[in-house]
């Protein structure tokens, strides 16, 4: 080490006091008997000492006190998600349940009027669909059971709702500000 | 004897309110601080570190207690940071390494390039004077420099902490304190260069 003069990086670890006790005392004795590295080590603490003391940027004085509220509103609006969270997951199971009877009665009567019947026609016969296309559509417009698929598709929505208002709810708010 | 991060934590998570009130007094100035050294907007820096601590609350049930709590806070600062100035300055870190290229050749180390027998400018004038020339300076490094000079002299994180924060290899961190300290050295030089002429 004595013939060749310190990288900048062997000064700045020396400096940060980042290296192990060995290299550290190679190092002070270079050091010792090396002006230009002595000089550089010199000017590298002297600029460590002052960006130690670099100005700081204080916070507004009530800051600490929002950021308390801030906390606290949260710890509420917590344990008022963590209150609901056992009724969302009930209402969402039972319009689950809903979902599934109301469907169940659909397809029942769909096959009750006659729906899948006629659709299975007119697809095994296009010669009948062709020659009696509009007659044949509003045969399975008639056909379909109206009040059973409109009870289905709403017990569908309110699942739909149910699911997004839990996911809401298990999930962590992330922004603040 | 103060009570160590984890420990508030703890004492938090287990339904005392007051050991988080000591965490916020205890972080709120270095996280606005940092937050205002990359932001420059003393708005955004108020929201960052609140952000921060709710952030954290938030998360309480995934944070390991047997980890520092200290450089996940900054991470989760600086994250909220970076999300910020993204939004605000859409390229703020894409030149960053054409702007700091020209000194880190490793043909031209700065400290030959500098080396002289004169004591260094900031030795020359009073101590506050040398305070808001270097912060001046500081600020005008690229925001990863400026960061890790923060982090490391201002708040007196070890490399470890620093790299923990930043998310970052401890050589990389090394790297960019060598590099932003060349660049500061840089600045200097040039000031000293300029000094006679502005008298």
């Amino acid at each position: 080490m004595n013939d060749k003069h310190l990288t900048p990086d062997e000064l700045e670890l020396f400096a940060e006091n980042e290296l192990d006790a060995r290299a550290r005392a190679e190092i002070e004795k270079h050091v010792s008997d090396c002006a230009q590295c002595r000089g550089n080590l010199a000017r590298e603490q002297s600029l460590n000492r002052v960006l130690r003391v670099l100005p700081r940027r204080e916070p507004p004085r009530d800051l600490c006190a929002r950021i308390d509220s801030a906390v606290q509103i949260h710890q509420v609006q917590e344990k008022l998600r963590r209150a609901r969270m056992p009724f969302i997951l009930v209402a969402t199971g039972f319009s689950l349940l809903l979902l599934a009877w109301f469907t169940f009665q659909m397809v029942i009567a769909f096959e009750d009027d006659g729906t899948l019947y006629l659709v299975s026609l007119l697809t095994s016969r296009p010669d009948i669909l062709s020659a009696f296309a509009v007659d044949a559509v509003w045969a399975v417009i008639e056909a379909l059971p109206l009040g059973e698929i409109v009870l289905t598709l709403f017990a569908l929505f309110t699942v739909i709702v149910l699911a997004q208002q839990w996911i809401e709810t298990i999930r962590p708010r992330t922004s603040y500000s | 004897m103060a009570l160590s991060d984890e420990t508030l934590l703890t004492q938090y998570k287990a339904g005392d309110g007051d050991a988080f009130r000591i965490l916020v007094d205890r972080y709120t100035p270095p996280i606005y601080n940092l937050a205002f050294s990359f932001l420059r907007d003393a708005m955004e820096a108020e929201n960052v570190t609140q952000e921060t601590f709710l952030r954290v609350v938030s998360a309480l049930d995934r944070v390991r207690l047997d980890m520092p709590i200290k450089p996940y806070l900054f991470r989760v600062a600086l994250n909220l940071c970076r999300d910020r100035a993204r939004k605000k300055h859409p390229l703020l870190f894409t030149d960053l390494d054409a702007r700091s290229s020209h000194i880190d050749r490793p043909d031209n180390p700065v400290s030959e390039m500098i080396a002289d027998d004169a004591p260094p400018l900031w030795e020359r004038v009073d101590a506050q004077e040398q305070s808001a020339f270097l912060s001046a300076l500081v600020d005008q490094l690229p925001v990863i420099y400026r960061t890790v000079i923060l982090l490391r002299y201002v708040e007196e994180f070890s490399y470890g902490e620093i790299a923990q924060s930043l998310e970052l290899p401890i050589n990389t961190v090394r790297t960019h304190l060598r590099r932003a300290k060349d660049q500061l050295r840089l600045k200097l030089e040039e000031e000293r260069r300029t000094e006679p002429a502005q008298v």
